[in-house]
C-alpha cells in the first residue's frame, strides 16, 4: 500500500507545472476590467499624409470615462476626458490638442470594452493597443527613392524604456550604432527615422528589442503618396493567413519575409484563387536577411480578384503583405488568428472585401453582431466556416451592402478566426486595413 | 587364505564369516533373542590406499555382530587380496578392471548382495571406534533415519572435529556444521537431522539405496554424498547424525594427498569436479520451477564469479564454471532421467526440502566474507586457502589438544580467516565503546563548530526569517499588543510566536541578536540529541550516534540553514522530542515499556509522570513549536495517522491499548487551547484560515518528487548524495525483525505519509490547505534516521539470525552509504556558514524609501519560500507582504491567517496579473505603498560568492506590473525587480479640495503635525475603528473610504492645525494573551515548581483530613 502510495507520488513527476504566464482575454473587449488603457502612435502634424485622428468606440452597454492623454514629439501633453455612452464612438483630433511634428494618445479606460483605432487621411488605419511591449518585429518597409520609412514610438509606463533596433535587408544584417540604446521617456512619443540609417533600401525587416520598461511602436510606411501603418508581430511565426491578397491587373502585393534566425528558411506559399489551382511559390531566405515572394505580378497566378494566401516557414520569421499600384505601396501587417474582432468602418467608405477564415482543421463557428448606434438596432448572424475555407462577411449581411458606417462584433468559436479587410480602391484590394481586436 | 572367498562377478549369497559372539544367552534373552540386523560394510579402495589396513582392522574390531566386510578394489589390483587378507581373512574382496569411482565400486557392491538391512559405505582411509558401527544402527533405529552419519574427527588427532553432519544451500554448495579445527568437547554430541552424511563412512539402509538405484554413477567423486542425501530427502528419508558413533577420516582425496584417478576424470580438476557436480545436483534436485530460478541465480552468481575470474587471471576457475555449464549442457539426456526418476520417488515438496537447507548462498557468502576479511586476492583465491596454512599450523603442532585451550595467545579463541559463521556471529567493535563514541559525538561536535564558524559573527542576512528581532521588551509587546502594523494593519490577536521568542530571549538575557544565531548553529544539533533521545532504549549507543549523524547529515537541515528558515530549523530541533512523545502515547512498541503510574491529582509529586502528564507535557510541546511553525499540527496528525496506518496494515500488541483519534482530538483541542489567540484568528480567517500552515509555492519553483524523496529544497543534497540516506533507510526497513520491525513500518509509514502529502501540496492539488513543505520535510528526516538508527540495530541483532544472503549485502550497503553520506556533510563545512548568504537582495535595495520622507509601505511580491516576511496568497507561487517604513524588522516576523483589509491590496495586485487594471499604483497608493519588490531569490546571485537558487514569481506578475500606468521600474535584475508606485501620496495623506494631488502627513502616531486647513485626511492603516484623528486636540469624526480607509474632514480654520493621529483600542488581545500566558504558567507550575509548594496546595487538605479525624476521635 505505502510502495503503491509512493509510485503515485512518484509518477507526479510527469505532471510538469511550467511558469507561463496565463492568457488574458481581449482587453478591449472585457467587460468586467477595472481599468483599461490604449494607446496609439503614428499620427503627424498638421500637413502630411499622416495627418488624422484618433477614434475610439464603446462596444458595451454602458457608459465608459475616458482620460486621454495626448502627447507630442515636443514633450508637450494634454489631458482631457470624455464619455462615451453605450455604443458612442468619438474622434480626437491629436494637432487640436496639442502642438508638434507626431502624436500618440494614451487613453485610460474606467472599465473594458472601448476599442480604438488611428485613421490618417490617407485612409491608412492602425488600432490602439492596450500595453506596450518588448519585442518587436516588422518587415517590408521601403526606404528608397520617393519613399519614408520609420518607426512611431510611445511609452506608455512610467519607467524610461531603452531599446535597440536592428534591421534586415535583402543583403543582411544592420544594426547601426544610432539605432541602439535609444531612450524614450516616461509617457513620451518619439519617431525614428529608418531612412536616417539605412538608406535607399527596400525590403527592410526591424526588429526592436526593448532593455528596460516597454513600449508602443508603429511602423509608418510612406511611399509616393500612399500612407500605411504597420502594427508588426510580438512573435515570429511560422505560418500566415493573407486571406485577401489581390492579383487583380494593374495591381501588385508581394510577402515580404524577413528571416532574423541565423540558418536560411525556407518558405512556401501556396495561393488559393477561385477556380485555378497554382503552384506553390517558394523562397530561401538567407540567414538575418529578408526577402519577398511577388503574388502579383506573377505570370504563374492568374489575375482573377482577390486570393488567398497561406505562407509557411521553415523557421520562425516575420512576415508583411505589400500591396500598392503606380501611386505607391502599402504596408500591412499580419493579422494574428483570434476568437474576436471587431470590423468598424471609421473610414466612411466602407469595404471592398470583409473575410472571415477559420485557420484551422475543423469547422468554426463564426458570430456576427453589428453594434448599433444610438438609434440602431442589432442584428446577429452565424456562418459555419468549413477548415481552412473563407467566407465573405458581406453575404452574410447582404443588407448591410458594404458595411458602410457599420460596426461589426466577429465572435469565433475558437481562436482560430482571421477577419481581413480592405478598402474601396482602384485597382481593387491594394488597401488592406487590420480589423480591432482590441490587442 | 582359506577363509578368503574371492567374489565372482555374478550376485552371491552372503555367507557369515565373521568373528560371532562369544558370550551364551541367557534363557530369557534367548525367548527374546532378535539377531541384529545384517550389514555389509562395503570398502571401496584404489590404488596403494595407505589406510585401508587400518580401515580393515578398525572394521573387524567391531563389536556388531551382524557385519560382513567387502572390499571392493577400485582398477588397482596389486596385493589387494593380500593386503585384506592379512588384516581381514574374512572379508570378501571384488576387484574391477577399472576404476570407474566411489559411486560406482557402492553400486556394484550393492548389486552383490542380498539380505543385507543396511550397507556401511567407507573409504579406504577412514578409522573407525569400535561401537562406532553399533551405535550408528541403534541410531538408526531410534530415528528411523535412512541415512546415518558419525562423527568424523581428525585422523591425526580425534580431539578435531572434522564434520557431525553437513547442510548445504539451495545451489548445492556444502556447509559444514563445525568450525574449522574446532576440539570437540562434545558440545556436538546431539543426534539430529542433517541434510548431507559426509562421506568417509555412511550407514544406509539397504531398502532405501536400492530404491534410490544406489549412487549416481556420473559422480565417481567429490559430491556423490550430497547427491545420494539430497535424493534421499527428496524421497522422504531422514539423514541423521549419530555423533556417539566416531570415525577419524584421513580425507586423502580432500587434501589433495591422492589424486582423483577416476577413468574419466583425469584431466578434471577437483575445482571442476565440484562445481559441475553441484550443478548435477541443482539441477535436478528441485521441481520445474525452483529449478529455474535456482539456476538462473546461479547462473548469475557464476557469471560474476567468471568476471571476477576473468579479471584477476584465475583462469582455472574461469574454466571450471564454463566447464560445469558445459559438462551440465552435454549430459542433458541423464539430467532429464534423474529428473524423472526423481518424479517417481518425490515425497517431499521443495519448499520442505528448502526449509532443511541453509538459507542464502554459502560459496557467495565466503566469498563476501573473505573479501571484507581478507581483501579480494584472498576472496578469488589466489592467496592459499586460510586453512589450509591453519593446517599447515596445526600439523607443525602435531595436533592441538585439550591444554591449547588455555593458551595465552590472544589469537586462539578467534577462529581466523573464512569462518564464515563465527564471522557473522562476531560483532563488529566500530563504536561499540563509550569512549570510542564520546570520541566520536566529540569529533562531529568540534566538525560542526568549524562548520558553522562564520555563523557566530557574520552578518546575518535579511532572508527567510532572519528579519532581526525587537528588543526583548518590544517582542513580549509585540504578544499583548492590539494592533499590528502587517498588512496594511491589523487588530488581530498577537500570535503567540512572539511569546515563545520573549520567553527565549530570557534565557540570554534580552540578547535577542543572539537567538538566530543560535537557531542556525544549534537547532540541527539539538535535533540530533533529540533523535538520540528518541532512540534510547530501543537500540543500541551506537545506532542512536549513528542514527543522530544521518540526521545531521540530511540535506533539509543545512538547506534551511543557507535558507534563514529559523521557523522550520525550530521544528527540526524540538520534532524528535515530539515523535518520542507521541510514540510513547500511542504505545509504538518498545517506547513505553509499562503502564503509566497510577493518577494522582495536578499538581502534586509524581503528576507528570502519569498518563495526563505525560499527554500534557506533549500538548505543550506540540504547542510550543506550533507557535513557532503552526505546519507542526500537520506534523502531529501524520504522526498519528500514520501509526493508525502502519497498524491497519501490520497490527502489533499494543494496538488495542491506545484510541489514537481521541488522542489527536486531545491534542488538537489542547493545542488549541494552549494558543488561543491563534485559535481565534485561525477561526476568523475565514478563506485563509488553512494558509496558517503555508503559503503555496508555485509548482514550478517546488522541489521534485526525487528532491522530496532525497529531502533536499535547496542546493545540498540535489544530487546523488542526497539518494544515500532514503537508501539506508529503506534497507534498515527491509532488515528489522520482531520489535524493530514494528518500529520500521510505523515510521516507514509516517514517513510515506509526508511525502505523499508534500507531494500532493507541492502541485498545489489540496487548494488553500498548503502546508509549509519544508516543515513536511522535517517529519520525513525524523522518520529516516529513525529508520537508520533502527537499521543499525538491526545489523547488530537481526542480521546475524538470518542465514546469509540479500540481508548481508544489503546491510554492507546500508554501511557503506551511511560511511558515504558524510563526506557531503564535510564539504558543506567548507564555507563555515552552510551557504547561508552575506547579503541579501532586501538589503540591497537603497530606493525603497519614497523621495519624500514620511510614513510609506513597502510591498513584498514573491515565492513563500523567497520572501523575507510572511505574508498572504496572490495566487499559487505568489505571496504578498509588506513593510513598514522599510525593510521588514522584529514587528512582522509572523503573520496572522487572516489578512483583513490587506485582502484589498491583495485583489489589487491579482487584477493586474489578470490584466483588469493599468492603475494598479493608485490602487495601491490608498495603503500607503511607495514601492514593490519583486523578488525571484532570496539573495542576489554573486558570481564567486554566493548561488542562490531563483524561485521565480508567477510569469505574468512582472510583465503585468510593467503595463501599469503608474508604476515605474526602479530596478530589474534576475533576482529583484524593483517598481517605484508614481501615485502613491503617503501613508497618511491630506488633500485639499480643488487640488488633485495630496500631500504626505508624517504618521509616527505620537506627535502632532500641521495639517492645511479645510483639508481630507485619507489614512492608510486599517481597522478604521482603531484610529482617530485629534486636530487641536478634538478628535474628527470619522468616516470610511475606499472601504476600508479611515477618513477624516479638517474644519476651516483660520490658524494651521495640527493633527494627530492615535489609537483606541480596548486591550481585548492583551487580556487575550494574558490569559493564555496564564494557562501556561499554571500547566508548567503542574510539571515541576508547583511541587516545591506542595504545602500550598496540600496544606488544606492535610487540615482538614486532621480536623476530620479529630472530629471521629471526639465522636469516638
Amino acid at each position: 500500500m505505502l510502495a503503491l502510495l509512493l509510485v503515485l507520488a512518484g509518477l507526479t513527476t510527469l505532471v510538469r507545472s511550467s511558469n507561463v504566464a496565463p492568457k488574458t482575454s481581449s482587453l478591449s473587449l472585457s467587460s468586467n476590467a477595472n481599468s483599461t488603457a490604449l494607446y496609439c502612435t503614428g499620427l503627424s502634424g498638421t500637413t502630411g499624409s499622416t495627418v488624422g485622428h484618433f477614434t475610439f468606440l464603446n462596444t458595451t452597454d454602458v457608459t465608459r470615462q475616458l482620460n486621454v492623454q495626448v502627447v507630442s514629439d515636443k514633450g508637450v501633453t494634454s489631458l482631457t476626458s470624455i464619455k462615451l455612452g453605450p455604443h458612442g464612438d468619438k474622434e480626437v483630433v491629436p494637432q487640436s490638442e496639442v502642438k508638434g511634428s507626431s502624436f500618440a494618445v494614451a487613453v485610460q479606460v474606467n472599465g473594458g470594452g472601448v476599442v480604438g483605432e488611428e485613421v490618417a487621411d490617407s485612409s491608412a488605419e492602425a488600432p490602439c493597443v492596450s500595453s506596450g511591449t518588448t519585442n518587436w518585429y516588422a518587415s517590408g518597409f521601403d526606404t528608397t527613392v520617393g519613399s519614408t520609412a520609420g518607426l512611431s514610438i510611445y511609452n506608455p509606463t512610467a519607467t524610461p524604456a531603452v531599446f535597440n533596433i536592428v534591421t534586415y535587408s535583402p543583403s543582411g544584417y544592420s544594426a547601426p550604432a544610432p539605432f541602439q540604446g535609444l531612450a524614450v521617456g516616461a509617457h513620451d512619443q518619439t519617431v525614428i527615422n529608418l531612412g536616417s540609417q539605412i538608406v535607399n533600401t527596400a525590403d527592410i525587416g526591424v526588429r526592436v528589442r526593448v532593455l528596460r520598461g516597454s513600449i508602443v511602436i508603429n511602423g509608418v510606411q510612406e511611399s509616393g503618396s500612399v500612407t500605411s501603418f504597420a502594427q508588426g508581430q510580438r512573435t515570429l511565426t511560422r505560418s500566415a493567413w493573407f486571406p485577401a491578397v489581390t492579383t487583380v491587373n494593374n495591381a501588385r502585393s508581394q510577402i515580404r519575409v524577413v528571416n532574423p534566425s541565423s540558418e536560411s528558411v525556407e518558405v512556401v506559399a501556396n495561393v488559393m484563387v477561385a477556380n485555378y489551382t497554382v503552384a506553390p511559390q517558394d523562397l530561401t531566405i538567407a540567414p538575418y536577411a529578408s526577402g519577398d515572394i511577388v503574388i502579383t505580378p506573377n505570370s504563374a497566378i492568374p489575375a482573377a480578384g482577390y486570393a488567398s494566401v497561406r505562407v509557411k516557414a521553415s523557421a520562425p520569421v516575420s512576415m508583411s503583405l505589400v500591396t500598392g499600384s503606380t501611386l505607391g505601396s502599402a504596408l500591412s501587417s499580419l493579422v494574428a488568428p483570434s476568437d474576436d474582432f471587431i470590423v468598424a468602418d471609421f473610414t466612411g467608405k466602407g469595404f471592398d472585401a470583409a473575410n472571415v477564415t477559420n485557420t484551422s482543421s475543423r469547422t468554426l463557428k463564426v458570430t456576427f453582431t453589428t453594434i448599433p448606434g444610438p438609434r440602431g438596432h442589432k442584428q446577429t448572424g452565424e456562418v459555419q466556416l468549413a477548415p481552412e475555407a473563407t467566407e465573405r462577411v458581406l453575404s452574410v449581411f447582404g443588407a448591410l451592402s458594404t458595411l458602410k458606417g457599420q460596426t461589426l462584433l466577429v465572435t469565433g468559436s475558437r481562436s482560430a478566426l482571421l477577419v481581413s479587410l480592405t478598402l474601396p480602391t482602384t485597382p481593387a484590394g491594394v488597401v488592406v486595413v487590420s480589423p480591432l481586436d482590441g490587442g | 587364505m582359506e577363509n578368503f572367498e574371492e567374489t565372482s562377478k555374478n550376485r552371491i549369497s552372503l555367507v557369515f564369516v565373521g568373528p560371532r559372539a562369544t558370550r551364551e544367552p541367557t534363557s530369557l534373552e534367548g525367548l527374546m533373542e532378535s539377531r541384529a540386523p545384517a550389514i555389509v560394510a562395503v570398502v571401496v579402495t584404489t590404488g596403494p590406499g595407505p589406510g585401508l589396513e587400518a580401515t580393515l582392522a578398525s572394521l573387524v574390531a567391531q563389536d556388531y555382530e551382524e557385519l560382513s566386510l567387502l572390499v571392493v578394489a577400485n582398477g588397482e589390483t596389486e596385493h589387494v587380496t593380500a593386503r585384506v587378507a592379512a588384516v581381514a581373512p574374512h572379508a570378501f574382496v571384488r576387484i574391477l578392471e577399472e576404476n570407474r569411482g566411489f559411486a560406482a565400486a557402492c553400486n556394484e557392491a550393492s548389486l552383490m548382495v542380498e539380505g543385507s538391512a543396511f550397507f556401511l559405505f567407507c573409504h579406504d582411509d577412514v578409522r573407525l571406534e569400535p561401537d562406532a558401527l553399533q551405535l550408528m544402527v541403534e541410531a538408526a533405529f531410534r530415528t528411523n533415519a535412512g541415512v546415518i552419519s558419525p562423527k568424523v574427527v581428525a585422523y591425526e588427532d580425534p580431539l578435531v572435529l572434522l564434520h557431525v553432519g553437513q547442510t548445504c544451500d539451495r545451489f548445492g554448495v556444502v556447509h559444514e556444521r563445525v568450525e574449522l579445527g574446532e576440539i570437540d568437547h562434545g558440545q556436538q554430541d546431539l543426534e539430529r537431522d542433517v541434510f548431507v552424511a559426509p562421506g568417509g563412512v555412511t550407514l544406509v539402509r539397504s531398502d532405501l539405496f536400492a530404491t534410490l538405484r544406489g549412487f549416481d554413477p556420473l559422480i565417481p567423486a567429490l559430491g556423490e554424498d550430497l547427491d545420494l542425501c539430497w535424493r534421499a530427502q527428496v524421497a522422504g528419508a531422514r539423514i541423521v547424525v549419530a555423533p556417539l558413533a566416531k570415525v577419524a577420516h584421513r580425507e586423502t582425496i580432500a587434501t589433495g594427498e591422492r589424486q582423483v584417478s577416476v577413468a574419466g576424470t583425469r584431466r578434471a580438476s577437483r575445482q571442476d569436479l565440484q562445481r559441475r557436480h553441484q550443478l548435477l545436483v541443482v539441477a535436478t534436485g528441485w521441481g520445474a520451477r525452483f529449478t529455474f530460478s535456482t539456476l538462473a541465480m546461479l547462473l548469475f552468481m557464476d557469471f560474476m564469479e567468471f568476471s571476477l575470474s576473468l579479471v584477476g587471471g584465475d583462469t582455472d576457475r574461469a574454466g571450471a564454471i564454463v566447464g560445469s555449464w558445459r559438462w551440465l549442457f552435454n549430459n542433458r539426456k541423464r539430467i532429464r532421467e534423474r529428473r524423472r526418476q526423481r518424479k517417481a520417488t518425490r515425497i517431499l515438496s521443495d519448499a520442505e526440502l528448502r526449509r532443511l537447507q541453509v538459507g542464502g548462498a554459502s560459496r557467495l557468502t565466503r566469498f563476501f566474507f573473505t573479501l571484507l576479511r581478507d581483501g579480494l586476492d584472498r576472496a578469488r583465491g589466489i592467496l592459499p586457502e586460510p586453512d589450509a596454512e591453519q593446517q599447515n599450523e596445526v600439523d607443525n603442532l602435531a595436533g592441538v589438544g585439550f591444554g591449547a585451550v588455555f593458551s595465552e595467545e590472544e589469537e586462539f579463541d578467534e577462529i581466523p580467516e573464512s569462518g564464515v559463521l563465527e564471522l557473522r556471529n562476531r560483532p563488529s567493535r566500530v563504536l561499540t565503546s563509550f569512549r570510542a563514541q564520546a570520541g566520536f559525538v566529540l569529533v562531529v561536535v568540534v566538525l560542526w563548530l568549524i562548520g558553522s564558524r562564520n555563523l557566530f559573527a557574520m552578518h546575518l542576512p535579511l532572508i527567510g526569517r532572519l528579519a532581526p528581532l525587537d528588543s526583548w521588551w518590544s517582542t513580549w509587546r509585540h504578544f499583548f499588543a492590539s494592533w499590528s502594523a502587517n498588512g496594511v494593519g491589523s487588530g488581530s490577536s498577537g500570535m503567540p510566536g512572539y511569546g515563545v521568542l520573549g520567553f527565549a530571549g530570557t534565557f540570554v538575557v534580552g540578547r535577542m541578536g543572539v537567538l538566530p544565531r543560535l537557531a542556525l548553529v544549534g537547532a540541527v544539533p539539538v535535533g540530533a540529541v533529540g533523535v538520540a533521545r528518541l532512540l534510547r532504549g530501543r537500540v543500541s549507543n551506537r545506532a542512536r550516534v549513528v542514527a543522530s549523524v544521518a540526521y545531521l547529515a540530511f540535506p533539509l537541515g543545512v538547506n534551511m540553514i543557507g535558507a534563514g528558515r529559523i521557523d522550520v530549523l525550530f521544528v527540526i530541533a524540538g520534532l524528535p522530542l515530539v515523535v518520542r512523545r507521541l510514540f510513547e502515547l500511542l504505545c509504538v512498541p518498545g517506547f513505553r515499556s509499562g503502564p503509566y503510574p497510577e493518577p494522582v491529582p495536578f499538581g502534586h509529586r509524581g503528576w507528570r509522570s502519569t498518563e495526563a502528564g505525560q499527554r500534557m507535557a506533549a500538548f505543550m510541546l506540540v504547542a510550543l513549536i506550533t507557535a513557532m511553525a503552526p505546519a507542526t499540527l500537520v506534523l502531529v496528525v501524520l504522526i498519528v495517522g500514520g501509526v493508525w496506518l502502519a497498524r491497519f496494515f501490520e497490527g502489533d500488541e499494543f494496538q488495542r491499548r491506545v484510541r489514537p483519534w481521541r488522542l489527536l482530538g486531545a491534542l488538537l483541542f489542547n493545542v488549541a487551547i494552549f494558543l488561543l489567540p491563534l485559535t481565534i484568528d485561525f477561526f476568523v480567517a475565514g478563506r485563509r484560515a488553512f494558509e496558517v500552515f503555508g503559503l503555496a509555492r508555485g509548482p514550478w519553483t517546488v522541489p521534485s518528487f526525487a528532491d522530496l524523496v532525497r529531502g533536499a529544497d535547496g542546493t545540498f543534497g540535489a544530487n546523488w548524495t542526497g539518494w544515500l540516506l532514503p537508501a539506508a533507510a529503506v534497507f534498515a526497513l527491509v532488515l528489522c525483525r520482531d520489535q524493530r520491525r514494528a518500529i520500521a513500518t510505523k515510521a516507514a509509514t509516517i514517513a510515506t505519509l509526508s511525502l505523499v502529502l508534500a507531494t500532493l501540496v507541492a502541485h498545489h492539488w489540496l487548494g488553500s490547505f498548503a502546508p509549509d513543505l519544508d516543515v513536511l520535510l522535517s517529519l520525513y528526516a525524523v522518520m529516516i534516521a529513525l529508520l537508520i538508527g533502527l537499521g543499525v540495530s538491526a545489523l547488530e541483532h537481526d542480521l546475524r539470525q538470518s542465514g546469509f544472503g540479500w540481508r548481508q549485502l544489503v546491510a554492507s550497503a546500508s554501511v557503506a552509504v551511511i560511511v558515504v553520506t558524510i563526506i557531503p556533510l564535510l564539504v558543506s563545512f567548507a564555507s563555515g556558514r552552510f551557504d547561508l548568504p552575506t547579503t541579501s537582495v532586501a538589503e540591497s535595495l537603497s530606493a525603497l524609501a519614497p523621495p519624500k520622507a514620511g510614513g510609506y509601505r513597502v510591498l513584498w511580491l514573491g515565492g513563500p519560500s523567497v520572501l523575507p516576511v510572511p505574508g498572504w496568497s496572490v495566487e499559487p507561487g505568489l505571496e504578498a507582504a509588506t513593510s513598514t517604513n522599510g525593510l521588514p524588522g522584529g514587528d512582522s516576523l509572523f503573520a496572522s491567517p487572516d489578512s483583513g483589509t490587506m485582502d484589498k491590496v491583495l485583489s489589487a495586485v491579482h487584477s493586474a496579473i489578470e490584466g483588469r487594471t493599468v492603475r494598479l499604483g493608485q490602487l495601491l497608493a490608498s495603503a500607503g505603498i511607495s514601492t514593490i519588490v519583486v523578488m525571484n531569490a532570496s539573495a542576489p546571485e554573486l558570481a564567486g560568492v554566493q548561488s542562490v537558487p531563483l524561485h521565480p514569481v508567477p510569469a505574468g506578475l512582472t510583465s503585468a506590473l510593467g503595463l501599469q500606468t503608474d508604476l515605474s521600474l526602479e530596478l530589474q535584475t534576475n533576482s529583484v525587480v524593483v517598481f517605484a508606485n508614481s501615485a502613491y501620496r503617503g501613508l497618511v495623506s491630506a488633500s485639499v479640495a480643488g487640488k488633485t494631488t495630496s500631500t504626505q502627513l508624517l504618521v509616527s502616531g505620537t506627535s502632532a503635525v500641521a495639517v492645511p486647513p479645510a483639508a481630507t485626511i485619507r489614512a492608510g492603516v486599517a481597522p478604521a475603528s482603531a484610529f482617530e484623528l485629534l486636530v487641536n486636540g478634538t478628535a474628527l469624526r470619522r468616516t470610511v473610504s475606499d472601504g476600508w480607509m479611515p477618513t477624516y474632514a479638517v474644519g476651516d480654520q483660520s490658524t494651521t492645525p495640527s493633527a494627530q493621529l492615535v489609537m483606541h483600542r480596548f486591550p481585548w488581545n492583551g487580556i487575550l494573551a494574558g490569559v493564555t500566558l496564564g494557562i501556561w504558567i499554571i500547566v508548567w507550575l503542574g510539571f515541576g515548581l508547583i511541587q516545591r509548594l506542595e504545602w500550598l496546595f496540600t496544606g488544606r487538605r492535610r487540615r482538614v483530613a486532621v480536623a476530620r479525624h479529630a472530629r471521629k476521635e471526639d465522636r469516638g
